[in-house]
């Protein structure tokens, strides 16, 4: 169990800059996960961090010790990879073992260490298989037993259950949660699914392209997204993005017309820097959405899709008139049916702003 | 007649004609072999009387007898193995060496080394003969076993080195990533990880080394020239008589002489099993 830092890290494969400068420290303990599309650079730094991948500049440091230019196994980390990584000429046992065993561990500690980790995560009945008798789930624990006999000072977890089906997706999530629970480690684990991230982590690090673009708790960055990427790349549909302009600025009150909608009036923070005129961008949860009878609401609306998700409804809206679709989160009981004539209320309260930097105006108090 | 039947017709017939042109092929490949194996079980006066394919009379096992009680026999078998096992095991050990260098551990303008190693298959022996001569010659070696040792050392090395580089490619990085970070050695990987499931690669390079070093006749007869250092296949040339042909015993000693390499066959064989990397990544 350790903390790392990372200061001022970059990665460069000749031209290309894929780490561009990341600075992160993550506490002992912690279950950390790294989002972001596919080519941010979350694996890299991962793999920077483990020793596997070389940092070209900038310092990686687990606890006291400095690991930049260590080799793998000197970190004292312990990755599970995507792909489980498994020897599959070696029962579970000896995969577990394998490293300890090269190192010439004593065989009482070895099989001290194995029994250990097969007991937290079940695989006592297993331990004779080859990985081909086993399906991906057990597999995949036997990759995360093969991390825990080493007590490693940090877990790195690559895309860990990328390669499993829903609902053992689900299963196994839970599992990695309880272990982090059981060994309280620290732990750093790289998705690109946004679901296991807000439910996993103790903080999360959203980056995008080689950079660190927010890091917070998952409802830090859920309802307060420092920019149009965060807001945009976490939640389940993705925030809707509105364009707008304001209307009027006067200290923190500012009064935004929305394109195609009403004036709304909001308190920002003081140093927000809009001025009258000024384009925004006005960001808004599907689920902060509410949908009235046509000429009651703010902006008139017709539905064009609808998706019954059992407990939920989705639909998707059109603006008369306008290319900007609109998504709702309704309840199941809402009734809404395709081409229903509506017009869409926002809950203002739950309205953010973005500046033409794309960066987040913070919100003080709420008028309509 | 239905179009799923009309199908299955059309099959049956090329079934049918791929199945005679095999046959054909098979037989004409398997010809000389039971020519020489029918040979060898006839007497010397059978094979004078009637021709390559008839039947023996009888089942004649001198020939055998005498290939056995010639001292020759046993030297020329034990020169072959003394040639064949070690220049085996060290072709495939330097191409597994350079392999998993090449598939694991690139490095700047190892590409094009590569290259350059496995552009030793396309040299015809021929060319380095004479160089080889002088060379063996002026180290004081020829008429001794050391110049086809040596040779076929160094001429297994770009095929081993090509077929282990390509094996050693499809075993998953992850593995030896995962190896490294639990602090095991990268010959320990080799040796622990990556050699364990390309066995069906190594069985095939031995079987391949083993049968073309245990057949090769033109490296010993141009390095040998006693009879006690030639190898099984220049001993089987040299069997003939004066003025005579001894057919019969040729055929019992090609017998003899072909079983090592279907006795290494027939072991590896097992090993030649598919899918030994499976379970390893997502599977």
């Amino acid at each position: 169990m350790s903390d790392v830092a990372i200061e001022a890290v970059t990665k460069t494969f000749g031209a290309v800059s894929i780490i561009k400068g990341v600075d992160l420290a993550i506490p002992t303990g912690e279950f950390a996960v790294f989002v972001g599309p596919s080519g941010c650079g979350k694996s890299t730094l991962l793999r920077m961090i483990s020793g596997l991948e070389s940092v070209s500049s900038g310092t990686i440091r687990i606890g006291d010790v400095d690991v930049t230019r260590r080799p793998p196994a000197e970190g004292g980390t312990a990755m599970v990879f995507q792909s489980y990584a498994l020897y599959p000429h070696m029962s579970v046992s000896e995969n577990m073992s394998f490293g300890l065993r090269m190192n010439g561990a004593p065989r009482a500690e070895i099989e001290r260490r194995v029994g250990e980790a097969a007991r937290i995560l079940q695989l006592e009945q297993l331990l004779d298989r080859r990985p081909k008798q086993l399906s991906g789930g057990q597999r995949q624990r036997v990759a995360i037993g093969r991390a825990i006999v080493r007590h490693p000072k940090v877990f790195l977890f690559d895309e860990p259950l990328s390669n499993l089906d829903a609902s053992l997706r689900v299963q196994m999530r839970v599992e990695i949660a309880r272990l982090h629970q059981e060994i309280g480690a620290t732990m750093i684990y790289v998705t690109h699914d946004q679901v296991e991230a807000m439910t996993l982590a103790d903080r999360i690090v959203v980056l995008n392209a080689g950079k660190v673009e927010q890091v917070g708790t998952p409802l830090d960055l859920y309802e307060r997204p420092a920019n149009l990427f965060v807001a945009g790349f976490l939640g389940q549909p993705s925030m809707n993005i509105l364009d707008a302009c304001v209307h009027a600025a006067d200290g923190t009150q500012v009064s935004i017309r929305v394109a195609h909608g009403p004036l709304i009036g909001l308190e920002l923070a003081a140093g927000h820097g809009l001025a009258a005129g000024e384009p925004v961008k006005l960001g808004i949860r599907p689920d902060a959405i509410r949908l009235q009878p046509r000429g009651r609401g703010e902006m008139p609306a017709d539905v064009e899709i609808v998706e019954h998700l059992g407990d939920e409804v989705i639909a998707y809206l059109r603006l008369p008139g306008t290319p900007e679709a609109i998504i709702a989160k309704l309840e199941k009981s809402s009734g809404v049916r395709v081409g229903d004539a509506c017009a869409i209320g926002f809950a203002v309260p739950e309205l953010h702003v973005f500046g033409t930097d794309g960066l987040a105006r913070t919100r003080l108090a709420h008028s309509a | 007649m239905s179009a799923a039947s009309e199908h299955k017709h059309v099959g049956d017939g090329w079934g049918a004609v791929t199945f005679i042109c095999l046959t054909v092929l098979a037989l004409l490949f398997l010809a000389p072999t039971i020519g020489v194996l029918l040979s060898a079980f006839k007497s010397t006066r059978d094979i004078a009387l009637g021709d390559l394919w008839s039947l023996p009379q009888a089942l004649y096992l001198d020939n055998f007898a005498e290939i056995f009680a010639n001292p020759s026999v046993r030297i020329y078998l034990v020169n072959t193995l003394l040639v064949t096992v070690p220049a085996t095991a060290a072709s495939i050990a330097l191409g597994v060496a350079a392999g998993y260098v090449f598939a694991k551990l690139p490095f700047r303008g190892s590409d094009l080394i590569f290259l350059g190693v496995v552009s030793g298959m396309f040299f015809p022996p021929q060319i380095i003969l004479i160089p080889l001569f002088k060379l063996f010659n002026a180290l004081g070696l020829i008429d001794t076993l050391w110049p086809m040792i040596l040779i076929h050392s160094a001429m297994g090395i770009p095929i081993c080195t090509l077929l282990m580089r390509n094996f050693f490619s499809t075993v998953p990085n992850a593995l030896r990533e995962a190896a490294l970070l639990e602090g095991v050695n990268e010959w320990q990987i080799l040796t622990r990880v990556a050699l364990p499931i390309s066995l069906p690669a190594l069985a095939v390079l031995a079987t391949l080394q083993f049968t073309w070093i245990w057949n090769d006749f033109l490296w010993p007869l141009i390095f040998t020239q006693s009879d006690d250092k030639r190898t099984i296949m220049l001993g089987l040339v040299s069997l003939r008589g004066q003025y005579s042909v001894a057919w019969g015993v040729q055929g019992a000693l090609s017998i003899v002489a072909s079983l090592p390499t279907q006795v290494i066959f027939l072991f590896f064989q097992r090993f030649f099993i598919r899918g030994m990397t499976m379970g390893a990544v997502k599977g």
